[in-house]
């Protein structure tokens, strides 16, 4: 727990706790991050699962690199929060399953992408890759809800 | 203002909201859901609009539109039951009504654009640039629903203590 309690003690991790506006404004951060991410995997499968058929695949591109920012975005602004309260939320049960949540969402919807948009632009895919666009959706459904449950769940700090 | 608050309060819904357990986390999941398909089709229409993802038809990202419209009526209908749990928290809280403006901004913005812009826009060829109307209402869009997003996220810190 040595590195942990050392986070949390940071002046900069102390700062971001007790600031009135710090914590509310990478809450903010964070629910920009969330609706890119998870908005744009979402539409990403959506097209895969063939809603609309007529979307090229080009487009994955641009729009994976969008939600790249917003995975980008929620690590930083997640790791700011975790760090104002990292030992009571460490052994967090639905903490810990929001991020494997993450973690396979995440690479799902990276597999996700990279096979679509080696196939044809107009192409209508495979059954496999259709389950690949549902897992990698409620994977990412998965991690709003756990962590919403991380706010009712999680030791108070006295 | 009062007595109708009270009223609002004293609804089943308002009850059910209180008195269910796990009802009110639910409608917070739900909310952020909502909140997720919302904004991620708008960022991809209005981006669209201003000349991103050009490999993409605009007819086939309009196309995209009633999940926006599913992920607002979640939302709404979320929101009114945040409002029925404790009226007095929202009513009494100017962020509240800032982002009442700007969701009917929002939503006068998405009708304008349906009523005069949509059917244009889908005829385009994906070469073709959108003509300016359109573009300040993608601008407008995606400007409003982020900041309805913002306030939404600040409303419960920043309510007046106190509140009901």
């Amino acid at each position: 727990m040595g590195f942990l309690t050392w986070l949390q003690e940071t002046e900069f991790a102390q700062f971001l706790a007790s600031d009135p506006y710090a914590y509310p404004i990478l809450l903010c951060f964070h629910a920009i991050g969330m609706a890119s991410v998870v908005g744009l995997v979402w539409v990403m499968s959506a097209r895969v699962l063939g809603f609309p058929k007529s979307l090229s695949v080009d487009a994955f591109h641009h729009m994976s690199t969008i939600a790249l920012w917003g995975f980008a975005v929620n690590a930083v602004s997640g790791f700011l929060i975790f760090s104002t309260e990292a030992t009571r939320v460490i052994d967090n049960t639905e903490f810990l399953i929001k991020m494997s949540s993450i973690l396979i969402g995440g690479f799902v919807a990276w597999y996700m992408v990279r096979t679509a948009r080696g196939l044809e632009p107009d192409a209508s895919f495979p059954f496999s890759l259709k389950v690949v666009a549902v897992v990698t959706s409620a994977a990412w459904f998965i991690a709003i809800v756990f962590g919403r449950l991380i706010a009712y769940t999680i030791k108070p700090p006295f | 203002m009062d007595p109708l608050l009270r009223w609002i309060r004293e609804t089943p819904l308002g009850a059910a909201m209180r008195e269910t357990p796990g009802l009110f986390p639910a409608c917070e999941m739900a909310h952020f859901i909502g909140l997720s398909m919302l904004m991620g089709v708008m960022i991809v229409v209005d981006l669209r609009i201003l000349g991103v993802f050009r490999q993409a038809s605009y007819s086939s990202v309009l196309k995209l539109l009633p999940f926006a419209v599913a992920g607002f009526v979640i939302n709404l209908l979320s929101g009114i039951c945040f409002i029925a749990c404790n009226p007095f928290l929202y009513f009494t809280n100017p962020l509240f009504f800032a982002k009442l403006g700007l969701v009917l901004l929002g939503g006068l913005n998405a009708l304008g654009f349906t009523i005069g812009e949509h059917k244009q826009i889908a005829g385009l060829p994906s070469e073709a640039a959108a003509p300016l109307p359109a573009r300040i209402m993608a601008v407008a869009s995606l400007g409003v629903w982020t900041l309805v997003l913002l306030a939404g996220r600040l409303l419960p810190t920043f309510a007046p203590a106190g509140g009901g």
